[in-house]
C-alpha cells in the first residue's frame, strides 16, 4: 500500500468509516507519519462539530454512572490487604513468574490499589493492564505502588501515541500502557535514553511493546523510543516516534543529541511519509 | 470545592477527574452529558443503546482522563469522537445484524431530511448546518451517511452505486472543504 492510498483512507477513517482490514496498516502508518496525524486530527475537529448536535442527557444515566463509580470504589476497599510490596533486587525475578503466586498477584494488584488511590493518579488502567498479563507484572506493580515512584509520559509530538514509564528510585523503570501500533516482525521497538549528549540503547521492546522493564541512571535525561531492525542498532537509525523528560534532571536546555548524519531528524516539518509507508503492518 | 469545580474549565476538569474526584465527572457530564447522548442516539438510532454508550464513554474518562489530550481539541471534541467510535463499533457488531438492516432501510431514506429537522441547541451549530449545506451534494451526501448513519464508505459506495475509490475521495474532500469554511467556528468551539 503506497502512501497516497492510505492517506485517500484519511478522511473516511476520521470519521470510523473504514472497514477492519484497512484499519491495521492505516494505524502503522499514522504512528509513523505526523503529516497524516495532523490531517486525521483536522477531521476529527471537523466531525466532531458535525456531531455536536446537542440536546439533553437522561438524568438516569448519571445515577447509573455514578453507582458504577461506587462499585469500583467497594471492590477495591473490601479487598483485603494480603501481601507486602516485595523489592526487586535482580533482573532474573523479572523473567521468573511464579505461576501460583500470578494468581493470587491480581488479587494483591486489586486489593492494594484502594490504598494507593488517593496517592496514585491515573494508575487505575495501569494495574488492571497488568493483572491480566504474564511475569513483569508483579515486579512492575511493586513499582506503581511505591510511593517513591516517579512517572515519565513519553509521546509523540502532536500528542497521538503515548506510553508512560514508571521509575524507582533504584533506577528500576518500566514502560507501561504503551499504545505504540505492532511493527512487522523484521522489525522492533527499541528505547533509548539520553545521557549527557550522548544516546545509549536501554532495551527492545519487541514488535508489540505493552510491558518491557529497564533501568535508567541518574544521567539519562530523556527516553525515546524508534522503530529499528529486527535484533536492535548500536545507534538510532529511525525517527523518534516517542519521547519524554526524565523528572527532575539538570541541563535540559543545552542538551545536543548527536544523531547519525545518515539519518533525518523528525519533526513536525519534516514529514516521513512516502518512504516509510509500506514499512509495518500487523504480523 | 463545589463552586470551584462548576467555575473550572475542562483541562482543570480533567486533572480534576485523574485525581478521582467525582463531582468533577459529574460536572463533566452535566455539561457534554447531552451531547454524547444525542449523537449516540442519532448514530443508534435507539436510545437504550445510546444511554449504554453514554455511560461507557464517561466511564472511559474516568479510568483514563489521560487520554484527553487538551493540545489535540476540546473535551467535547474528544468526548464525540469517543462516542462516534463506540457507537459504530456496537452498529457493526453481529449482535446488532438485524437492528441494523432495519436501520439501514429507514436511515438511507430520511438521511439528509434529519439534519434540516434536528434540533440544534447551539448558535455554532447553525454554521456547521450551513456549512454542510454549501457542500456538493455528492460530499454531504457521502459524508451524512457516513457519519450520521455509520456506514463505511464502501457501504456508503454501494448504497449510492458509485465507486469506493469516488466515495473515500468525496469524503475527506468534503471534510476539508468544511474545514476551511468553518475555521471560525473552531475557536468558538474550543471553548465549549
Amino acid at each position: 500500500v503506497n502512501h497516497d492510498d492510505l492517506q485517500s483512507l484519511l478522511g473516511a477513517y476520521a470519521l470510523d468509516a473504514i472497514d477492519a482490514d484497512e484499519e491495521p496498516a492505516l494505524r502503522v502508518h499514522l504512528a509513523e507519519c505526523p503529516r497524516c496525524r495532523s490531517e486525521v486530527a483536522a477531521h476529527r475537529q471537523t466531525a466532531a462539530l458535525l456531531g455536536n448536535i446537542g440536546g439533553a442527557a437522561p438524568a438516569d444515566v448519571w445515577e447509573r454512572i455514578a453507582s458504577e463509580l461506587a462499585l469500583e470504589n467497594a471492590s477495591w476497599q473490601t479487598s483485603p490487604l494480603r501481601a507486602k510490596v516485595v523489592p526487586l533486587s535482580s533482573w532474573r525475578r523479572l523473567v521468573l513468574p511464579a505461576v501460583a503466586a500470578l494468581a493470587a498477584a491480581s488479587v494483591v494488584l486489586i486489593g492494594m490499589l484502594g490504598v494507593a488511590t488517593i496517592r496514585v493518579q491515573h494508575r487505575v488502567d495501569v494495574l488492571r493492564s497488568m493483572a491480566s498479563a504474564g511475569g513483569l507484572q508483579q515486579a512492575a506493580a511493586a513499582a506503581v505502588l511505591d510511593p517513591r515512584h516517579t512517572t515519565t509520559r513519553l509521546s509523540s509530538g502532536d500528542g497521538y501515541l503515548v506510553a508512560q514509564v514508571v521509575i524507582r528510585p533504584d533506577g528500576e523503570a518500566y514502560l507501561v500502557n504503551s499504545d505504540l501500533p505492532p511493527l512487522e516482525s523484521a522489525h522492533t521497538y527499541q528505547l533509548w535514553g539520553l545521557t549527557g549528549a550522548r544516546v545509549v540503547s536501554l532495551v527492545l521492546l519487541g514488535t508489540t511493546p505493552r510491558l518491557a522493564a529497564f533501568r535508567v541512571d541518574g544521567a539519562v535525561s530523556r527516553l525515546m523510543v524508534t522503530a529499528e531492525p529486527k535484533g536492535g542498532t548500536p545507534r538510532p537509525t529511525g525517527p523518534i516516534l516517542i519521547q519524554g523528560r526524565l523528572p527532575a534532571t539538570v541541563g535540559e536546555a543545552v542538551m545536543k543529541v548527536s544523531w547519525p548524519e545518515t539519518s533525518a531528524r523528525p519533526g513536525p516539518d519534516a514529514p516521513r511519509c512516502a518512504h516509510r509507508a509500506a514499512r509495518g503492518s500487523r504480523r | 470545592m463545589r463552586s470551584g469545580i462548576h467555575e473550572a474549565g475542562d483541562t482543570v476538569l480533567v486533572v480534576a477527574i485523574g485525581r478521582w474526584q467525582e463531582e468533577a465527572l459529574a460536572e463533566a457530564y452535566r455539561r457534554h452529558g447531552g451531547a454524547v447522548f444525542s449523537l449516540a442516539r442519532r448514530v443508534l438510532g435507539d436510545e437504550a443503546r445510546a444511554e449504554e454508550v453514554t455511560q461507557e464513554v464517561f466511564l472511559l474518562l474516568w479510568q483514563q482522563p489521560e487520554r484527553f489530550d487538551p493540545d489535540r481539541g476540546s473535551l467535547r471534541s474528544y468526548l464525540l469522537a469517543a462516542t462516534h467510535g463506540r457507537a459504530v463499533d456496537l452498529l457493526r457488531s453481529e449482535g446488532a445484524q438485524r437492528r441494523r438492516e432495519e436501520r439501514d432501510s429507514r436511515r438511507t431514506a430520511i438521511a439528509g431530511y434529519d439534519l434540516e429537522h434536528e434540533v440544534w441547541d447551539l448558535t455554532l451549530a447553525e454554521q456547521v448546518k450551513g456549512a454542510l449545506a454549501d457542500l456538493p451534494a455528492d460530499e454531504r451526501r457521502a459524508i451524512e451517511l457516513a457519519y450520521f448513519c455509520g456506514h463505511t464508505y464502501r457501504q456508503v459506495a454501494s448504497l449510492l452505486s458509485q465507486p469506493e475509490g469516488t466515495v473515500k475521495s468525496r469524503i475527506r474532500a468534503g471534510l476539508k472543504r468544511l474545514q476551511v469554511s468553518l475555521a471560525t467556528v473552531y475557536d468558538q468551539a474550543s471553548e465549549l
